[in-house]
């Protein structure tokens, strides 16, 4: 377990700390942690009954979710090699002018890794690609992301090589709407979050509408998921 | 005497805890003009410094149809919105006005329609209030005052509002 809480990508200190707090306390709940663990054990390689979630299993996986963007401190950023760590990773191509769907899907997952526990959130990375690279400086993004959690990776490239991503991901590339009077643009761009495992398969998807119920109830029966399985 | 006493105060204990478990709170509207009444109101926090939204639930309690034909705030340039998602591309969409049928609710939320105010001429922080007017077809200009909250409690007022 300690193998995927370190690897995942730039924890945030304030979970750090919470997964210290509760290491503290264990002598304390040994009894309660043991049996949790005990009960993750007997449940953790049942895969989920794709009715049992309340977002979107693909069928079959989808491969090949492998790429390099650019992160927002400038170096290169290889999807697949840095998040191999992470249990699970959360991709969501979105932009820091749009009001509503993008900042709405972060504040949740913030907020719902927040509240889990640290054997869930701690095996869970966020990674926010920009379908607007030509507003959205690495600088814009960063502040943007730190708005919900500092954990959260922001990528960058050229929206040829983003929709490029996209496309290989069977996902509309994103487009740009005529600028208004002032210059200002929406893009409309695909909404949904995408679930990829460690093993790099894009494994279920969730829409825009998604609640932080949804995620609460999901994110641990995804996390304890043996997908190797499936 | 006692023994009837108990049973008026165990029915009545049973009463409320009935009412309270199956009757959703009553709650005081945010503002009200004529038969609409505006709830959970709120103005997320921006995370962007230049562009924001506003939420809230709008409720006819008329037997006339009424139309939401415009917004306004003094902090930068209101629109109505909606999102409309077509092969998989979701887009936002300027609408020009949205219908408030009559004994029905109206929900400006996330993911649907909603006021989007873009040139923010200040970063909203929570805390603030963002004066907005909205205009009604029928009902006339209802001012409003909007407070800023955090996203994630902005979307949980909304949530709990639709019971879900």
């Amino acid at each position: 377990m300690g193998g995927w809480v370190e690897g995942r990508i730039g924890g945030s200190a304030d979970r750090r700390i919470e997964r210290r707090v509760v290491g503290h306390r264990i002598s304390d709940i040994g009894q309660r942690v043991v049996l949790f663990l005990l009960l993750t054990a007997c449940i953790a390689d049942a895969p989920p009954d794709p009715e049992d979630l309340r977002g979107a299993l693909l069928p079959e996986p989808l491969v090949g979710v492998d790429f390099t963007l650019t992160a927002t401190d400038g170096t290169p950023f290889d999807f697949r090699e840095r998040t191999a760590g992470n249990t699970l990773t959360l991709l969501f191509f979105g932009y820091t002018s749009c009001p509503d769907i993008c900042p709405v899907h972060m504040a949740n997952l913030a907020a719902v890794l927040q509240r889990l526990p640290p054997q869930v959130a701690g095996g869970v990375g966020v990674v926010m690609v920009t379908v607007d690279p030509d507003r959205d400086t690495p600088a814009r993004l960063r502040s943007w992301l730190d708005n919900f959690d500092r954990s959260f990776v922001g990528l960058t490239g050229t929206l040829d090589e983003v929709n490029a991503v996209m496309r290989s991901l069977r996902l509309p590339p994103a487009v740009l709407d005529p600028p208004a009077e002032d210059g200002s643009y929406l893009v409309g761009h695909a909404a949904q979050v995408l679930v990829v495992t460690s093993d790099g398969l894009l494994r279920a998807m969730y829409p825009s509408g998604t609640r932080q119920a949804d995620w609460a109830h999901d994110l641990p029966l995804l996390v304890r998921t043996n997908w190797e399985e499936r | 005497m006692n023994g009837r006493l108990t049973t008026c105060v165990l029915v009545a204990v049973a009463a409320l805890g009935c009412s309270t478990r199956d009757t959703p709170p009553l709650r005081a509207p945010d503002a009200t003009l004529g038969n609409l009444q505006v709830f959970d109101l709120g103005a997320p926090a921006p995370a962007a410094p230049d562009v924001g939204a506003l939420y809230f639930t709008l409720v006819n309690t008329g037997a006339e149809a009424d139309t939401l034909t415009a917004v306004a705030t003094p902090d930068g340039t209101a629109m109505l919105h909606t999102v409309v998602t077509e092969d998989g591309l979701s887009r936002m969409r300027h609408v020009m006005a949205i219908p408030a049928p009559p004994r029905d609710t109206l929900r400006l939320r996330p993911g649907g329609y909603h006021v989007m105010v873009s040139n923010l001429a200040r970063r909203w922080a929570v805390g603030d209030t963002v004066r907005l007017t909205l205009t009604f077809a029928r009902g006339g200009r209802l001012e409003l005052a909007a407070p800023v909250r955090t996203y994630t409690e902005v979307v949980e007022r909304l949530e709990r509002s639709e019971g879900r």
